[in-house]
């Protein structure tokens, strides 16, 4: 068998063969895996005040006009033509009694005193935290103009822990008048633990410091 | 793709590791076909002209066909066997494309195709076998069919010198 004499070589052109095999598939390269960044996901509430949607609206289109074959009888009573774009005032309906008038005013009047000198006798509560804070907007004139400033507004926070809108006051702000709306807006929309007190929740006041910074 | 010389011992057993069990008898076969084939160089380039001019110079008629009669059958000794060795090599190359389909299907069943990595085992044994038996098959096929012309053209010429009386 001369054929085993060559088997040596044939191994070597069978290794070289097989070795241009691994080459061609891409075994030869080496990979260098870069390792990734690992993400890293915070998961916390915050809410954003979001622009206004303005819808517009289109106007319906005008109703198609009948043709009028029969022209509608004119009932030209001279009550209606006194009373042309007044309320009819049925005469079925007695008249209010003034008494009752008066009294359901002075009622309104002593709740709403009340309830400002309660507001008023509120102490400040720092202590409170908000539950639910809601950033407001940057408004778009300070943003373009790159003004910051910073505001701090007092207002009561009733049993609930809801903002009463109307005790809503500006204590200090620099620039004046320029972050106080947002302020405003996002405010009435936080919510506060409620205030428990002799283990009743009490309406108490509180002051809340706003900055608002550019994000260079 | 540069041939990098130092990186051939780790990237053929990954070759060989990744084509899985059909590649083994490729390579067998490869073996087997190869050292036919250099054998068969060898004759071509080394023995046979010196036997062919032994012949052309024996002066005896009766002795000079004999050696001519030899001269031919040792011509084709082993020429059908590598013709069938180089058609055998894309056939291996194919029941490995199945075995690793097989293999790919399997493991599809235990852990659905969600898994590209564990699927590309199956695929690399599928088609490793495949390109090896076509690699073989053709640097096989170019020698043989150069060896085939060569030996076909000396036989005809052994002919003419037989027919010459």
């Amino acid at each position: 068998m001369r054929q085993l004499w060559f088997l040596p070589l044939s191994a070597l052109v069978v290794f070289m063969l097989f070795s241009f095999m691994a080459q061609l598939a891409g075994f030869g390269l080496t990979h260098e895996y870069s390792r990734q960044e690992s993400l890293s996901i915070d998961i916390g509430r915050m809410r954003f005040d979001t622009d206004l949607n303005i819808r517009e609206r289109l106007r319906p289109p005008p109703p198609l006009l009948e043709s009028q074959s029969t022209p509608e009888p004119k009932v030209a009573t001279p009550k209606q033509a006194v009373a042309a774009g007044m309320p009819d005032i049925s005469p079925s309906v007695a008249p209010l009694d003034l008494d009752i008038k008066m009294n359901i005013g002075a009622d309104l009047s002593k709740i709403a005193i009340s309830d400002l000198q309660l507001s008023d006798s509120l102490e400040l509560n720092l202590t409170q935290a908000p539950i639910t804070r809601i950033n407001p907007m940057y408004p778009r004139r300070a943003l373009q103009r790159g003004i910051e400033g910073e505001v701090t507004a007092e207002f009561t926070v009733d049993p609930e822990g809801q903002v009463v809108p109307d005790s809503f006051k500006i204590i200090d702000a620099t620039p004046p008048g320029v972050f106080d709306n947002v302020v405003k807006r996002a405010i009435l929309r936080w919510k506060f633990n409620p205030f428990v007190k002799n283990g009743k929740s009490q309406p108490f006041r509180t002051r809340q410091k706003l900055s608002f910074k550019m994000q260079s | 793709m540069p041939l990098d010389f130092t990186s051939f011992m780790p990237s053929l057993s990954a070759f060989f590791h990744a084509g899985g069990p059909v590649l083994l008898l490729l390579v067998g076969s490869a073996l087997v076909l190869w050292s036919l084939l250099l054998e068969r160089l060898w004759f071509r380039f080394r023995t046979f002209p010196k036997l062919k001019q032994a012949c052309i110079s024996t002066p005896v008629r009766s002795q000079q066909l004999l050696k001519c009669c030899d001269l031919q059958l040792s011509i084709i000794a082993t020429l059908p066997v590598i013709k069938t060795l180089v058609a055998l090599c894309p056939l291996i190359g194919l029941l490995g494309t199945v075995t690793g389909m097989i293999h790919l299907f399997d493991i599809m069943a235990l852990k659905g195709t969600a898994n590209p990595r564990l699927m590309a085992s199956g695929v690399a044994q599928a088609t490793l076998p495949t390109m090896a038996g076509m690699v073989l098959a053709v640097s096989g096929l170019m020698c043989y069919v150069w060896l085939n012309r060569w030996s076909q053209l000396q036989l005809n010429a052994l002919n003419l010198l037989r027919s010459q009386s």
